[in-house]
């Protein structure tokens, strides 16, 4: 991770004193930029105020620490019962994989410009669709080979009832992948032009319990239709 | 010479995640030993009940073996397993109508917290910022935890809980205020900026 990430900021425009009270949790576990750590001591050699706010912050990390000392770890037994859980699990397959190397993939480069998480689900969504129906032709001409692993679609989703979803602008990608993965379901097509997924159920699934448990991912889902 | 080693076990770290893709066990244990104490201090102090930190970390678990192939490797491993866990925790507390435990509820503990005697007892200012920081919201003492304990980033923060980084020290920030006005509630001079 380049130092320009570790605050998320490009580069270090002046502080002000309230820039400099917002950096000081991160200051005081080494997690500024240099450039804002040079900022920070500036501010804070002209500054009784900052200094006892840094004590402060000091004192809260301290007790943060300490709290920690007495809550202890998983029961003995807690990565033997984990592992024994492990043979009813599906893994599921990388969406596409281009051969190993030092380049970025395929998959890399496309999703490089996507800048927000609905856009590169957008944008992997509507590659998968058409690696999907690219795999599918291959399977009808008998054909096969090539330099691309064939994307895995969710096949027992695939096979079992569907629903129409429409994703909140702002849905993080990790959100949207465990709220899915609660209902053993994978998005099978999308986007739609109304910017819909379709999502696939596993046979047998109980349609009902997952709607209601999509709806009540309000801060994801916006809305949900029942599909075919 | 940290930064070093923090690289050199995230690079470690997305290697024995590539393992777990291809249903490599033992590097499952692996990534579990690596990772179970961070991320069980941090549900607890998200989650709070034993038995249910168990569960959510169970969950966790589980969601790691079966998306290890889909990592992206945009974030580190470290916070991508947080952001899992991140997720799991919110999720199980919605279901429990406990994710409601904001600073209302935590007020009504608040009562029955520092009486003036308690607060004589509570001299010692690390014991009253530790229970002060227990009475914050879910989303407070979250960013704390993550801050100060897990010594993250903001933008390893911002990863985690898929938050724009402006608003990760913008919560940082409001966290600390509550926690300066609760010390002032209880007696601490000075605690308001």
């Amino acid at each position: 991770m380049s130092d320009t990430r570790k605050t998320g900021a490009p580069r270090t425009p002046p502080l002000g004193e309230e820039d400099v009270i917002e950096l000081l949790p991160w200051y005081a576990t080494g997690k500024t930029t240099p450039e804002e750590a040079a900022a920070i001591e500036r501010s804070l050699s002209a500054s009784p105020k900052l200094q006892a706010e840094l004590a402060m912050v000091r004192r809260e990390r301290q007790t943060s620490v300490e709290s920690m000392q007495a809550i202890g770890e998983p029961s003995p037994d807690f990565l033997k019962n984990v592992m024994a859980q492990l043979d009813g699990q599906r893994q599921w397959a990388p969406i596409a994989r281009e051969g190993s190397g030092e380049n970025p993939g395929l998959f890399a480069r496309l999703f490089g410009f996507a800048s927000t998480p609905a856009l590169r689900l957008v944008a992997i969504a509507a590659c998968l669709l058409i690696v999907i129906e690219g795999a599918a032709i291959v399977k009808l001409a008998g054909g096969g080979g090539g330099t691309y692993q064939t994307a895995s679609a969710p096949d027992a989703s695939a096979a079992g009832p569907h629903l129409i979803v429409q994703f909140q602008p702002n849905a993080g990608m990790a959100a949207i992948g465990a709220a899915l993965s609660e209902l053993d379901a994978g998005i099978v097509r999308g986007p739609m032009p109304d910017g819909s997924y379709v999502i696939g159920l596993k046979q047998g699934a109980d349609v009902d319990r997952a709607v209601a448990a999509l709806k009540g991912h309000a801060d994801l889902v916006a809305g949900v239709d029942r599909g075919s | 010479m940290k930064a070093a080693r923090a690289k050199t076990e995230g690079q470690t770290e997305v290697v024995l995640l590539q393992r777990i893709a291809g249903g490599d066990r033992d590097a499952f244990a692996e990534l579990y030993r690596r990772l179970q104490r961070p991320l069980f201090g941090y549900l607890m102090k998200l989650v709070r009940e034993r038995e249910m930190v168990e569960d959510v970390l169970n969950e966790t678990l589980m969601e790691v073996w079966r998306q290890a192939a889909r990592f992206e490797g945009r974030s580190s491993v470290n916070t991508w397993v947080f952001s899992i866990a991140h997720h799991r925790a919110v999720s199980r507390l919605r279901k429990r109508r406990e994710a409601a435990l904001d600073e209302e509820q935590a007020a009504a503990i608040e009562d029955e917290g520092p009486t003036p005697d308690v607060r004589a007892e509570s001299s010692d200012m690390s014991r009253l910022l530790g229970r002060l920081m227990e009475q914050l919201s879910f989303e407070h003492r979250e960013i704390l935890h993550l801050a100060y304990y897990q010594e993250f980033s903001v933008q390893e923060i911002a990863d985690a809980l898929d938050l724009p980084p402006n608003t990760v020290k913008t919560r940082m920030f409001y966290a600390r205020q509550r926690l300066k006005v609760l010390l002032q509630e209880s007696g601490v001079e000075g605690a308001v900026a």
